[in-house]
């Protein structure tokens, strides 16, 4: 297993690798598309280092948003003269950062303003979901008695021990021969 | 017979509640009339000392036409003496004119006890007995009317009882009846012999010497012989004109006819002659095998002529042994005074003086022989706790092995062991005697020192067998009660929980249980070792299969057990509904109902034995509970009870964990649907740009 394991994880190293290579080469080639978003894309950037979650969820909310900030200028970029020159003038210009921060500014509020509202109505739910189990223990204890609980040592039977101590038989007689 | 049967359908019907019962003998103890099944009226306060036998005293009865005429009379059986009840039916349907006529028996609400006695009622048309009880000095009769008129009738009774396959055990003449004009006698009616165990009335003057010997109680049941040896001995009483052994003891009286054989220790210095003595000498024979038999009176009184050898039986030594500065030469006479001096008994035995004398004076090989058995096998037991008891009760039997088992205060024949123990039992006596004559094979050893006897040996080897091995058990139903009913067939239910009632059968037990039902005193369960035991024996099918639920340590499964045992004697016996006992029943029944887990299912088994209890079928009662598919589907169900219990457990305890730290639904769930809408809405943002850059700036 272990070889195959390591053969697999070379597999996806050369695979990242390969597209690691492409995307340096994309980037090389659209330079001045790449000089704009790595300017407008920075607030996301910067998410993905603060997000310390596994699944980098709030980085995904900032970039979307941040993305759709950097998109009238990029296809402003590709829709006049797509050269460094035009892309540097771009992205000098202060409100296209601004709306490009902005944006990514709308992304953490959305991330805040949801997480919140979610979380609390989890919560809401966890609670009530509680309340239906504790009566549903209730239930099931009041129909089955307390040995349903587990919480008491049973005999073979599924009855209390002490139950069947309770009724214990009287001591026999004593032989007389 | 009929009357039998009537009595019988009549505890039958329907039962009054005891405390009905109770009422109605109150008013009846006011009136100081009980009454008997509906057909005689027995008077409380009547008493007829002339019936009495021993301690079973007699009362007026009368039939419910007028209460005013005696008719009847009753015969109240004291609960320790066993009554024979299983010669009843067949004394009852004797058509003879020479015994008493019984009409009606069985248990009645008795006041002067508050409690059920046995009771058999006769007809009182016999006058007086022929002598008074206990003055048997002598009637000197002539010979002529006593052959006539007191023999012919005596052994036509006798040979009516034959017939009948019954033993009187009770002929003497306080029990006999004159018939005739005054001054005169036509016929002599035989008494009764029922009401009290088995010659358990009888004086030892007119008890063969073997079974005088024995305690009243422990003589056991009679056989012809024992009843002509009776025979003979009222007809000396009735001849002779005076009691030569008038003022002695029982001992005394056996000890004198021991020595002068019983013709001449009865008759004295009367001389009798012709017919009547050969008569007499043929039926005071002490020789069982010698004594004469009904063919040899028929004979007799067909005028053949027999000569009866005359003799006494028990052997005699030539020189004697000092015993208690006493000089002994029968051995049946030492040996009936042995257990009197146990130390110097044993010594007796112990220097082998005891074995010289039976070698050297005695010269009687097969007493030798039981001797020498007897202190072996003792010896065999060991010499432990009560070694000289054990010893001392074979060495009696080695010197006169037809005489009773004499061993610490008892003397009983093996066939009244039963009798004696229900005896013993009742009136608080020690029992440890007869459990040792049970468990140290006594009454084997009594069995093989036997030559001719009359009893069958099989039969005893057999039954104490099983007592041995009921002793070795002391589960319910098993132990020494048992023993009680196995030996004593006629015996009652002995156990406290029926205390007050005339128990004969499983039925008359379901009948007293459900007078009882309604009392307050009642006890809890049904079923004791005494009534385990006593069903047992009388019909084992109906407990044997739930002996081992009744000995169960869980109250359930006893509680279970005593339903199904009351069921089946119900079912099996056929009988009739019994409410009281449902109801009672019901009222116990909650160990069993906690046997459901299910506590809604235990409600509604309850709710339906309830509604079951009114029909008096205790089987419908037992199909409830006992029913294996309920049982297995709420034992389903409680699994899965307790598997969604377990389950919610664990989600309780997640979701307990997660509210304790409520962010972290925002930072997982929140955030991913923030992601979710975030990416949405740039989307549709991306999309717009791109579509209004396309377009040239217009919208569609």
């Amino acid at each position: 297993m272990a070889p195959g394991k390591k053969k697999k994880k070379k597999g996806l190293a050369w695979r990242a690798q390969l597209i690691m290579i492409f995307v340096l080469l994309a980037a090389i080639a659209a330079m001045p598309t790449t000089v704009l978003l790595c300017i407008g894309m920075l607030p996301t950037l910067v998410a993905w280092f603060i997000d310390r979650t596994k699944e980098r969820t709030r980085a995904l909310t900032v970039g979307a948003m941040n993305a759709a900030g950097c998109t009238p200028f990029i296809l402003q970029l590709w829709m006049s003269s797509n050269t460094l020159q035009n892309s540097l003038m771009i992205i000098t210009d202060p409100r296209t950062v601004i709306v490009m921060y902005c944006a990514a500014g709308v992304g953490y509020l959305i991330d805040w303003a949801i997480s919140g509202l979610v979380g609390s109505v989890m919560v809401q739910r966890a609670t009530s979901r509680r309340d239906q189990i504790a009566k549903r223990k209730a239930a099931l204890a009041e129909r089955w008695g307390p040995e349903v609980t587990g919480d008491i040592p049973l005999d073979q039977y599924g009855f209390p021990i002490d139950e069947s101590a309770r009724n214990d038989r009287p001591a026999p007689k004593k032989t007389r021969n | 017979m009929s009357d039998i049967e009537t009595q019988k359908s009549a505890s039958a019907a329907p039962l009054q509640s005891a405390e009905s019962e109770a009422a109605s003998a109150n008013s009846a103890a006011a009136e100081k009339i009980a009454n008997f099944a509906g057909q005689f009226f027995v008077h409380t306060e009547k008493r007829l000392n002339h019936f009495d036998q021993g301690p079973v005293k007699a009362y007026a009865a009368s039939g419910l036409s007028d209460v005013s005429q005696v008719t009847h009379y009753a015969l109240i059986c004291e609960p320790h003496l066993t009554p024979r009840s299983r010669s009843a039916a067949a004394f009852a349907g004797l058509a003879s004119p020479n015994i008493i006529k019984l009409v009606a028996t069985g248990p009645m609400f008795w006041p002067p006890a508050r409690g059920e006695r046995y009771v058999f009622i006769y007809e009182n048309t016999v006058g007086q007995p022929m002598v008074p009880e206990g003055q048997f000095q002598g009637l000197g009769w002539k010979p002529e009317v006593v052959q006539l008129n007191v023999v012919k009738s005596l052994v036509h009774a006798l040979l009516d009882m034959r017939d009948a396959d019954i033993v009187h055990g009770n002929i003497r003449p306080s029990n006999m009846f004159a018939i005739g004009p005054a001054g005169g006698v036509d016929r002599v009616i035989l008494g009764e012999c029922l009401s009290t165990p088995s010659s358990y009335a009888q004086p030892a003057m007119f008890e063969t010497i073997e079974r005088a010997m024995a305690d009243p109680i422990g003589r056991g049941p009679p056989v012809i012989d024992d009843d002509l040896y009776a025979l003979g001995v009222s007809l000396a009483v009735i001849l002779r004109h005076r009691d030569p052994m008038e003022g002695f003891t029982d001992e005394q009286i056996i000890n004198h006819k021991i020595d002068q054989g019983s013709y001449i220790a009865l008759t004295g210095k009367d001389r009798f002659s012709g017919d009547i003595l050969e008569l007499l000498r043929g039926l005071l024979n002490d020789d069982r095998v010698q004594r004469w038999n009904l063919e040899d009176i028929m004979g007799w009184m067909d005028g053949q002529r027999l000569t009866p050898k005359q003799g006494i039986k028990k052997i005699k030594a030539a020189r004697p042994v000092h015993f208690m500065e006493e000089r002994y030469f029968r051995p049946a006479l030492l040996a009936m005074d042995l257990t009197k001096n146990q130390s110097e008994a044993a010594q007796l035995v112990e220097s082998g003086n005891m074995e010289q004398w039976v070698s050297r004076s005695l010269e009687d090989p097969a007493v030798q022989k039981r001797l020498d058995a007897a202190i072996e096998t003792t010896s065999e037991l060991g010499r432990g706790a009560g070694y000289w008891d054990r010893l001392l009760c074979r060495v009696s039997i080695a010197l006169d092995p037809e005489a009773p088992i004499r061993y610490k205060t008892i003397r009983v024949h093996p066939d009244g062991v039963g009798v004696a123990m229900t005896d013993a039992v009742l009136t608080k006596k020690d029992i440890q005697p007869y459990v040792d004559l049970i468990t140290h094979q006594t009454v084997m050893f009594w069995v093989t020192a036997q030559g001719d006897t009359p009893v069958d040996i099989g039969t005893i080897v057999t039954r104490f067998d099983s007592c041995r091995s009921f002793l070795r058990q002391q589960n319910i139903a098993y132990g020494l009660e048992r023993c009680i009913y196995f030996l004593n067939p006629e015996c009652p239910c002995l156990s406290d929980k029926v205390k007050g009632y005339f128990i004969r059968d499983p039925e008359d037990l379901m009948r007293a249980f459900e007078k009882m039902s309604t009392l307050s005193s009642r006890p809890e369960l049904f079923i004791d070792r005494h009534i385990a035991a006593f069903i047992s024996v009388k019909e084992r099918q109906n407990i044997d299969p739930y002996l081992i639920e009744l000995n169960a340590d869980e109250m359930y499964k006893r509680v279970i057990a005593n339903v199904k045992v009351l069921a089946t004697v119900q079912q099996r016996g056929r009988m009739e509904k019994l409410p009281g006992v449902c109801r009672w029943i019901s009222q116990i029944l909650d160990p069993a109902y906690e046997r459901f887990h299910d506590r809604e299912l235990r409600q509604s088994v309850k709710t339906k034995v309830n509604q079951l209890a009114e029909t008096g079928d205790i089987s419908k009662i037992v199909a409830m509970l006992d029913s294996q598919s309920a049982a297995q589907k709420d034992t389903e169900a409680y699994n899965q009870a307790r598997s969604e219990y377990h389950r919610l457990n664990i989600e309780d305890s997640r979701l307990e964990a997660k509210l304790k730290h409520p962010e972290q639904f925002s930072q997982g769930i929140g955030r991913e649907m923030a992601a979710l809408a975030s990416c949405l809405v740039a989307g549709i943002t991306i999309l717009g740009f791109v579509y209004m850059v396309y377009s040239k700036g217009t919208l569609f």
